[in-house]
């Protein structure tokens, strides 16, 4: 069963990324609920969030702990710029991002002498570092109160304020993510980086500077969660450090492993269901942790690497295309041998 | 003949181990060389040690006449060294057409701006380099599993496509860890074809095998390591009747 939608979906692609574009599209017009038009925000920055996780964890194949301190890096970054600089919004953007990505390659230098598990404990002490930073330094962050009345995104004139726009905004985001991301994965670069996850030893003999890839998807991934952080700090218009602790961390590896790490299509399934689900049970909100560990171990249960793990929809679809040219090949040198 | 490797006292330590001491080897352009000994003996340290994967604690590696003793790995295969691996180590979940074209990335250069822009010179360059990958498998006979996952190969198809991969980084000298281990007769004989082809191709291959069969068919020379040192040098004649190959093969004659 499982195979077979795989090799539709691979053969269908552009069909159906068709079809959930334009429904992407034309779901803003329908939702009249504040609560739900939030959900719909949450959810496309929530895939946003996890293909970036995705991209270390699956891609390059280090796990990370801390992934949603880049997020609130991010996020104090613009709010500070935006709120007590009067920096304008894409000066403030682009602070956030390089600040993150400044974090990230910091957190790359240990690749060089730790990898696998031993880095993992260090990205856990890294997102609690961060957090404590946040909460700490109070002249900055404001600790625990955290920052009211945060402005609004402005680009060149254009005033971001209302949830559809917000809406919008967000899912170009995702689409432009999303195309960049599909593009990486299947170039020279993205094959250097799954070599490296692959076997990093091959993949040096191979000529492959495992470092460098190591240290360049660390900066990619930590700058598109602070690039997240500063939508959600301009879009909720309040932060504190609760929203960077280290369980909004596991929630991503939850997403990301239940979507299926490597994969593209994941984060979204991931994403989706896990942002969802809680929502729809709101009672039982205090064993939300909870919900999220039956989720994980049914997972590992059915499919141990995740809904769409190891399923690289290019690869399949090169191979039954391949496959049909070449019985459509011996079909015909039959008809021949017959006649 | 000029000769493109010269090893000099190559020496490698492991704490007390003495797992190469002092080995000296000069490689001739276009020449097969085996590499004999029993387990143990330090074939596979002499490779790594090669390849920069363990640097050697002395001695000197030179290349076409350059010193490459001690550099990162990546640099050293980018200088012509390429090779497989005793226990197979392909890129598993990668395609079999990917994997090669892993090896062909210092023979490539798109940047990582250029790849998420998708430009014309990326396109180009993408396609060439997926031609020149399929050249190359259809070398050694594997076109047909073009799409496959490395990992789902059957064992004789694997170490094949190492030797794909291996070739994809156009080296200078090609290292061969044990190709014929744990192949059947007919594995083995379809490899010995393939490294009889690479040799008319002019290749310059150094292997390591176990199958004395199988590497006095194909080497005009041999050298013998027992203990980390080398014990003998010379042609499959003259190794077959050397007393102390015999010796540290059959153990000492009472
Ligand atoms: N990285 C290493 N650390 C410590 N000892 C090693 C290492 N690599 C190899 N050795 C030791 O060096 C000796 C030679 O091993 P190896 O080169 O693999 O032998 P061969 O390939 O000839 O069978 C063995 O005793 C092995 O245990
Ligand atoms: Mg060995």
């Amino acid at each position: 069963m499982h195979r077979r939608f795989i090799g539709f979906l691979a053969l269908k692609q552009k069909f159906i990324i068709l079809l959930l574009l334009v429904f992407a599209i034309v779901l803003p017009f329908t939702i009249k609920n504040q609560y739900i038009f939030r959900l719909a925000i949450l959810s496309l920055q929530w895939i946003f969030l996890t293909q970036s996780l995705n991209l270390l964890a699956g891609v390059l194949g280090q796990i990370s702990l801390g992934h949603i301190a880049f997020y609130g890096i991010g996020a104090y970054t613009c709010t500070i710029l935006a709120k007590n600089y009067d920096f304008p919004t894409w000066a403030a953007w682009l602070a956030a991002i390089a600040v993150s990505a400044l974090f990230g390659f910091a957190l790359a230098l240990p690749t060089l002498r730790l990898s696998g598990y031993y880095l993992t404990i260090v990205t856990l002490g890294f997102g609690e570092i961060i957090r404590l930073i946040e909460i700490n330094w109070v002249s900055l962050t404001r600790g625990p109160l955290g920052i009211l009345n945060i402005p609004k995104p402005e680009f060149f004139g254009y005033q971001i304020k209302s949830n559809i726009q917000f809406y919008f905004l967000m899912l170009i985001i995702l689409v432009l993510s999303t195309v960049l991301l599909c593009r990486l994965v299947n170039s020279r670069t993205g094959r250097a980086i799954v070599a490296t996850r692959e076997d990093s030893i091959a993949a040096e003999a191979m000529g492959i500077n495992i470092f460098k890839y190591k240290t360049m998807v660390f900066v990619i991934a930590a700058a598109m969660a602070g690039l997240c952080g500063a939508f959600f700090a301009q879009y909720t218009n309040y932060i504190d450090p609760t929203s960077f602790k280290s369980d909004q961390s596991t929630l991503l590896i939850i997403m990301a492993l239940l979507g299926g790490m490597g994969s593209q299509i994941g984060p979204f399934i991931g994403a989706i269901v896990l942002t969802i689900l809680p929502e729809m049970i709101r009672e039982l909100m205090e064993y939300r942790m909870l919900l999220y560990g039956v989720v994980l171990l049914l997972i590992m249960q059915v499919r141990p690497d995740g809904l769409m793990g190891g399923v690289n929809l290019r690869y399949v679809r090169q191979k039954l295309l391949f496959e049909k040219e070449r019985s459509k090949k011996t079909a015909e040198k039959g008809a021949e041998a017959e006649l | 003949m000029s000769s493109i490797l010269k090893v000099t006292g190559l020496t490698q330590v492991f704490g007390g181990l003495v797992a190469l001491s002092d080995i000296n080897m000069t490689v001739e352009q276009g020449e097969i060389l085996g590499v004999i000994g029993p387990n143990g003996a330090g074939k596979t340290t002499f490779f790594n040690a090669l390849t920069g994967i363990i640097p050697p604690t002395r001695g000197k590696i030179e290349l076409m006449g350059e010193d490459i003793t001690g550099i990162k790995p990546h640099i050293i295969s980018s200088k012509g060294f390429a090779r497989t691996f005793q226990n197979i180590r392909l890129f598993k979940k990668m395609t079999v057409l990917d994997n090669v074209m892993v090896g062909l990335h210092n023979k490539t250069h798109a940047s990582l701006l250029a790849s998420l822009l998708k430009t014309r010179s990326v396109r180009k360059e993408e396609a060439e380099s997926e031609k020149k990958a399929l050249e190359i498998l259809q070398l050694l006979d594997l076109d047909d599993f073009r799409y496959e996952l490395a990992g789902s190969l059957p064992y004789g198809l694997q170490r094949r496509l190492e030797i794909a991969r291996a070739l994809a980084t156009d080296p200078l000298i090609l290292l061969l860890d044990e190709p014929a281990a744990g192949m059947n007769e007919q594995e083995t004989e379809d490899l010995l074809g393939i490294i009889q082809k690479l040799k008319e191709l002019g290749y310059t291959i150094i292997i390591i095998e176990h199958d004395m069969k199988f590497i006095m068919n194909i080497c005009e020379r041999l050298y013998v390591f027992n203990h980390g040192a080398k014990i003998a040098e010379g042609t499959p004649e003259e190794i077959k009747k050397n007393a102390a190959v015999i010796e540290a093969y059959l153990g000492k004659e009472s």
